[in-house]
């Protein structure tokens, strides 16, 4: 029998998940957030479920040693990974934002130095809008950057902007909208067409009946 | 001397997994020729400038450069198909008849995401002449034929066509940045997005309707051919439909229509294909390992017109994916036992099984280190010479070579 293997994102949106996939009827019995084991499987055994970093899920899937990913499009975006992206589960919704400790507009800048956890996404933006960019990357605390002087400003996602005002940033501008969302890999796609079809229109008719 | 660090080699550096590499290759090649390719080669050193004229094909930046003696630019081979073409209509007759080639090539790239060199082999066919759907209709079933051959428990071959999505968008006014989120969208069957995207645009309801249903428009032939009919009302694309419907029938001749899906959000990078596209995928490797389609427009860029139609398979993907085990690799076929009596005799009858085709080696004591299929030994005997021939257990006395030979043909016959 074929199976499916899912990654699933750890962190902020992993539990939501969960529990759009339960009501889908996709359970993990063996499954604790705080359980140091990596794989899980469902009920029925026909989906094996790999909890892993966020960041990770689009390699996962691009790669096919997933077939299905849940992820933010931050991490999406920032993977550049060639996936089919096919639902949006409508959770752990966020900007990516440019904020910095300045209010002086972009374009008045000859060129920026910019912190980030997504230097892709970020040097795409600048790129986009002609500006000479200059990208640091970094893994935690982003804001500290423009704080210290080691950048002009940071591109990372917020969501309420708490953080960000606690810290005396601006946000400057939003760049995208971001969300959960299902990524699929392509190969899988056509070698598993219906186990990846049904597992698509299960999880949508839950969407639809939560009204999202 | 100089301190040799282990780098990161190269995979293929692998000597088990070149030798793996290289009976996939045989195994690819030979069933080009089945269907009548011959093969052919091309430089590995190509005209930079000429690949600046060609938009739409490689990214510039993605091409590994250097630079001749005079000051010229030259870039290491990164597509086959361009210069098999261009090498084509610049040695063609004036009156030209179907030609079949198919080649085993590496092409070497800069992939954007990193900072290395990449060399890829491809072993692809390109088939130049002739523009029938029933050439077409053959060229896929020969993909077909390729991946069954691979041996996987599934594959499925995606066909598109590189015209849909043209005439899709053809009545709209969208700006090269909006063509290519639109595209960038579909491809990545992103629904959400889609609707979003189509309400920013001027658009008329049925085209809207038919690129709001795209991403749905993969599956069964016959199912989306009639989707399509009976969404829009075009003769470009109605004439598109009556293509795939035809295809279709000619690979149910074949016998190859249970695995083949239509993919309308099925789009290649390079923008030489002219109508029907097409990928394959296998079971357990990740990305398309075979990739095609027709190409009637390319060969205008060489200064004259000629239909064309041809595929690539990533051979290192393939390759990659495979077991150690998966694969048979070529082992001693004979091992002949030599003692210094027997010295001169057992390299007379070594280079003997050699003429008949078979690997042979000739050991002093460590024949168990070679694992021959097939192992000989000279008796001593004064009067006449007696071979012994050893096959699984069985031990055969051979008094000339010729018998030697024919027991071996027998032997291996068995083996296979």
């Amino acid at each position: 029998m074929q199976q499916l293997t899912l990654a699933l994102a750890k962190g902020r949106t992993a539990k939501d998940s969960l529990r759009i996939l339960e009501k889908a009827n996709i359970r993990f019995p063996t499954f604790h957030p705080a359980s140091r084991k990596l794989i899980f499987e469902d009920e029925s055994c026909t989906i094996k479920m790999l909890y892993v970093k966020a960041v990770d899920v689009p390699t996962y899937v691009e790669t096919g040693a997933a077939d299905i990913g849940i992820v933010g499009r931050d991490n999406i975006l920032e993977s550049t990974a060639d996936l089919y992206e096919m639902l949006d589960l409508q959770i752990g919704r966020c900007d990516f934002v440019v904020a910095s400790t300045s209010t002086k507009p972009l374009n008045d800048y000859r060129s920026i130095t910019v912190a980030s956890k997504y230097p892709k996404v970020a040097a795409n933006y600048f790129n986009d809008k002609h500006i000479p960019v200059e990208t640091i990357t970094l893994n935690g605390s982003v804001e500290l950057a423009p704080m210290i002087h080691m950048a002009d400003m940071i591109v990372d996602i917020v969501e309420t902007g708490t953080t960000i005002r606690e810290n005396g940033l601006t946000i400057l501008e939003t760049i995208e909208p971001i969300s959960t969302r299902v990524i699929v890999n392509k190969a899988s796609f056509a070698t598993k067409t219906p186990l990846i079809q049904d597992f698509i229109t299960n999880v949508e008719s839950v969407l639809a009946k939560e009204g999202m | 001397m100089q301190d040799f660090t282990t780098s990161q080699a190269h995979t293929d550096a692998l000597i088990t997994n070149y030798q793996r590499k290289n009976e996939r290759i045989k195994q690819l090649t030979s069933r080009f020729s089945t269907y009548g390719f011959s093969q052919i080669s091309t430089s590995t050193f190509e005209d930079y400038d000429s690949y600046m004229r060609l938009q739409g094909t490689v990214e510039t930046n993605e091409m590994i450069k250097t630079i001749d003696h005079t000051g010229n630019i030259l870039a290491l081979r990164s597509d086959a198909t361009i210069p098999i073409t261009e090498q084509l209509i610049r040695e063609q007759q004036s009156h030209m008849t179907e030609k079949r080639y198919f080649y085993v090539l590496d092409v070497f790239r800069y992939p954007v995401s990193s900072m290395k060199p990449k060399e890829n082999t491809q072993a692809g066919i390109e088939c130049f002449g002739s523009n029938g759907i029933e050439t077409d209709a053959e060229i896929i079933a020969l993909a077909m034929h390729t991946l069954i051959d691979i041996n996987r428990p599934s594959y499925t071959l995606e066909i598109g066509h590189a015209g849909f999505f043209e005439r899709c968008i053809s009545a709209l006014d969208l700006s090269k940045e909006k063509r290519n989120t639109l595209k960038k969208i579909l491809q990545t069957k992103n629904m959400g997005e889609l609707k979003q995207f189509l309400m920013t645009i001027q658009v008329a309801d049925d085209w809207k309707q038919v690129l709001e249903l795209i991403p749905r428009l993969y599956g069964e032939p016959l199912k989306i051919i009639e989707l399509v009919r009976s969404t829009i009302d075009d003769p470009i694309i109605h004439t598109q439909m009556d293509q795939f419907e035809k295809l279709n029938e000619l690979l149910e001749a074949y016998d190859l229509a249970s695995h083949v899906v239509i993919d309308l959000s099925l789009m290649n990078h390079m923008d030489y294909y002219s109508d029907i596209i097409f990928q394959g995928f296998i079971h357990n490797v990740g990305k398309p390992v075979l990739m095609g389609g027709r190409y009637n427009n390319l060969t205008a860029h060489f200064g004259s017109s000629m239909p064309a139609i041809g595929f690539a398979c990533d051979v290192d993907a393939i390759v990659a994916s495979e077991h150690e085990d998966d694969l048979y690799v070529h082992t001693i076929d004979i091992g002949i036992l030599q003692t210094e009596e027997t010295f001169k005799d057992s390299l007379s009858l070594a280079t003997y099984l050699r003429d008949a085709g078979w690997s042979t080696r000739t050991v002093t004591n460590d024949l168990p280190s070679i694992q021959p299929i097939i192992t000989c030994a000279f008796l001593d005997n004064n009067e006449t010479q007696v071979i012994q021939v050893i096959y699984q257990h069985t031990t055969k006395k051979c008094t000339s070579f010729k018998e030697v030979a024919s027991y071996v043909q027998q032997c291996m016959q068995k083996e296979t």
